[in-house]
């Protein structure tokens, strides 16, 4: 019968400590209280044991958690007011002072808040627009109808760029997050945009901008049809008259040799010349079926009047 | 009472069984941890474990292309895509780095490379993936010019994807960026429509200017055939008189040396073969004496009545 019952209390036992075997995963990290007074921490996975009833366990998340902070208005350096939107990942490296200070992950996120909020207005308002925006001093070519939109922003080469701002803001939230058992891996600027009023301003400027831009291609276009129209006609007179000339010279060139022709020959005897040109002109000219006045004394009546061979 | 025991062991068995063996599909992995220890990666098929929770599994599909997508969505992917209406603006304006603004819509397609990592590195890989590709977009499209964003859309694209995997390796979530694609990368919509106006004058300058071009082009080349034509024209009317007066010419200079041999009979000869060929075309001939008194009709020659001439 005793050893039923020794039997029996071992399996109780055994079932009791059971319950304080407790698994700690990969993504967890714990520690062990007992009535809430810190006992020890639990950072590696694998299976313990604590006190059951006695103790109590806290699991906390070993893993890299990601904040987002709200868009927030803050004005820069040089008075312009932008929404910047950031992010951060953070873990816990203590567990002990996390669960002191912030309890647990939503508390923890409301204390970033309001931390990283400060830090990075305390970074902005320190630095110019551009600062924010760019990440190189590489140089662009700026747009001065945006820049006079913006009222007065200074479109110059940055000097830190968006990384090392990120950096400043990380800096400053990293001390005060220490005490929280907190790592600050990193913030970054998810996003950063103008403000409603500024955004149509900028609009109505990039509009006017590519208007002028269309007025000006359409003239230029214009002014250069134009030009080809005109060289078109000065081409045009030019090929022409060129042709008169040319056409000119040779028919001048060919009747000063016909001329020239003529008159060696007919100059060897102009009075041949004559006879031959005026029975041409007589042959010919006369046409068909017109009246002619003979006079008598024509040498062709010669025989009429006077038989020949006197 | 036998029953009793076998029930119970059938119960045992049972639930030995069914917390022991698992199954892993294609596609994915299996991540066993023994006591919250990782200790094994299992691949497809049918597997035992320990039983009873001393062993777990977690699974990942680790083939699968998980897809984030920035400034739209998808609203059904098809043969042709449907696209949601909303224009998710806060993700898709903006800076560019002379501070004007623009809209880039793009996607991420990634996958598990390392399942460990995936697990349990960060508590939310979706939302750092998305958080850091916008943070590394607009980094990139903010030290970019407007133009510059506008035109060399793919080149930044790669700078980005690189970027973002970077990152993603620092972060070590144990994925992989296997593309990034911008969808679009436009003007804000509120001046899309004066940009599409630049396009449009562009095009209607560069009309007018062809136009011209063609017109010369067509006009010129013509005007030129036309004055060669001119000018063969006269050179032809050249040769043609010059040929002609050397024609006539010899045919003088011929007769001359006829004229030359024997000269009064050759001019009477000429004189009234002239004449013979003449007369008979004249339809009236009226032969009048000079002190023109009588009118007295002839005829043609070899008929009608022939008058004497009064003296």
């Amino acid at each position: 019968m005793g050893r039923v019952i020794a039997i029996l209390l071992l399996l109780v036992a055994i079932g009791v400590s059971a319950t304080g075997a407790f698994v700690v995963d990969p993504d967890e990290q714990a520690i062990v209280l007992q009535f809430g007074a810190f006992v020890r921490e639990v950072k590696e996975p694998g299976l313990y044991f604590k006190v059951p009833f006695l103790q109590q366990l806290r699991r906390f998340d070993r893993r890299i958690v990601e904040w987002d902070g709200n868009p927030r208005q803050i004005t820069t350096l040089e008075k312009q007011i932008v929404f910047i939107d950031t992010y951060a990942r953070w873990r816990i490296v203590e567990v002990l002072p996390f669960y002191e200070s912030v309890r647990d992950q939503m508390g923890a996120q409301g204390r970033l808040d309001d931390i990283i909020d400060a830090s990075t207005r305390d970074v902005v308002s320190r630095n110019n627009l551009i600062e924010m925006v760019r990440n190189s001093s590489r140089p662009l070519v700026a747009a001065e109808a945006v820049a006079s939109a913006l009222g007065g922003v200074v479109l110059d080469t940055p000097t830190l760029g968006r990384t090392k701002i990120e950096g400043l803001i990380l800096q400053t939230a990293r001390k005060e997050v220490a005490r929280l058992g907190i790592e600050l891996l990193d913030v970054r600027i998810k996003r950063v945009n103008y403000i409603e009023g500024v955004q149509a301003k900028v609009f109505e400027r990039m509009q006017a901008e590519r208007k002028q831009r269309a007025a000006m291609l359409r003239s230029e276009g214009e002014a250069r049809a134009q030009e080809i129209a005109g060289e078109r006609e000065k081409e045009m007179r030019r090929i022409q008259s060129e042709a008169y000339r040319k056409a000119q010279e040779i028919q001048g060139r060919a009747d000063a040799e016909a001329s020239s022709i003529y008159a060696q020959a007919y100059s060897r005897d102009p009075a041949l010349y004559d006879l031959v040109k005026t029975l041409e002109t007589l042959e010919y000219g006369l046409a068909t079926g017109s009246v002619v006045v003979l006079s008598p004394k024509s040498p062709l009546f010669k025989l009429l009047q006077e038989p020949p061979g006197r | 009472m036998a029953a009793v025991p076998l029930i119970a062991l059938l119960v045992v068995g049972g639930l030995l069984v069914g917390t022991s063996l698992y199954s892993i599909d294609s596609a994915e992995v299996g991540v066993v941890l023994r006591f919250g220890r990782v200790v094994r990666q299992e691949p497809p098929g049918l597997h035992l474990k320990a039983p009873l929770g001393i062993e777990e599994v977690r699974v990942v599909a680790v083939q699968h292309v998980y897809k984030e997508e920035f400034g739209f969505r998808t609203k059904q992917a098809d043969v042709r895509t449907t696209y949601d209406e909303g224009d998710y603006l806060e993700e898709s304006l903006m800076l560019t780095g002379d501070l004007n603004m623009v809209k880039v819509e793009w996607s991420v397609q990634y996958r598990i490379k390392d399942p460990v990592a995936y697990l349990f590195q960060a508590r939310n890989v979706v939302g750092n993936i998305r958080y850091g590709s916008e943070s590394v977009m607009r980094k990139v499209v903010g030290d970019a010019s407007f133009d510059e964003v506008i035109t060399k859309g793919d080149e930044l694209a790669v700078a980005v994807h690189q970027e973002l995997q970077t990152l993603v390796d620092d972060y070590k979530l144990g994925i992989e960026i296997q593309l990034l694609k911008m969808q679009h990368v436009v003007p804000p919509p509120k001046v899309l429509e004066a940009f599409n106006e630049v396009n449009e004058a562009q095009q209607e300058s560069e009309k007018l200017v062809n136009q011209a071009l063609q017109s010369y082009n067509e006009v010129v080349p013509a005007e030129k055939g036309r004055a060669e034509a001119l000018v063969k024209t006269s050179e032809g009317y050249a040769i043609e008189r010059v040929n002609r007066a050397r024609g006539d010419a010899d045919r003088f200079l011929s007769l001359l040396a006829e004229y030359q041999k024997a000269p009064e009979v050759t001019r009477s000869r000429l004189y009234l073969e002239s004449m013979a060929r003449l007369l008979p075309q004249l339809e009236k001939k009226y032969i009048v004496d000079e002190r023109g008194a009588t009118l007295l009709p002839i005829g043609s020659f070899g008929g009608g009545p022939a008058a004497a001439p009064e003296r």
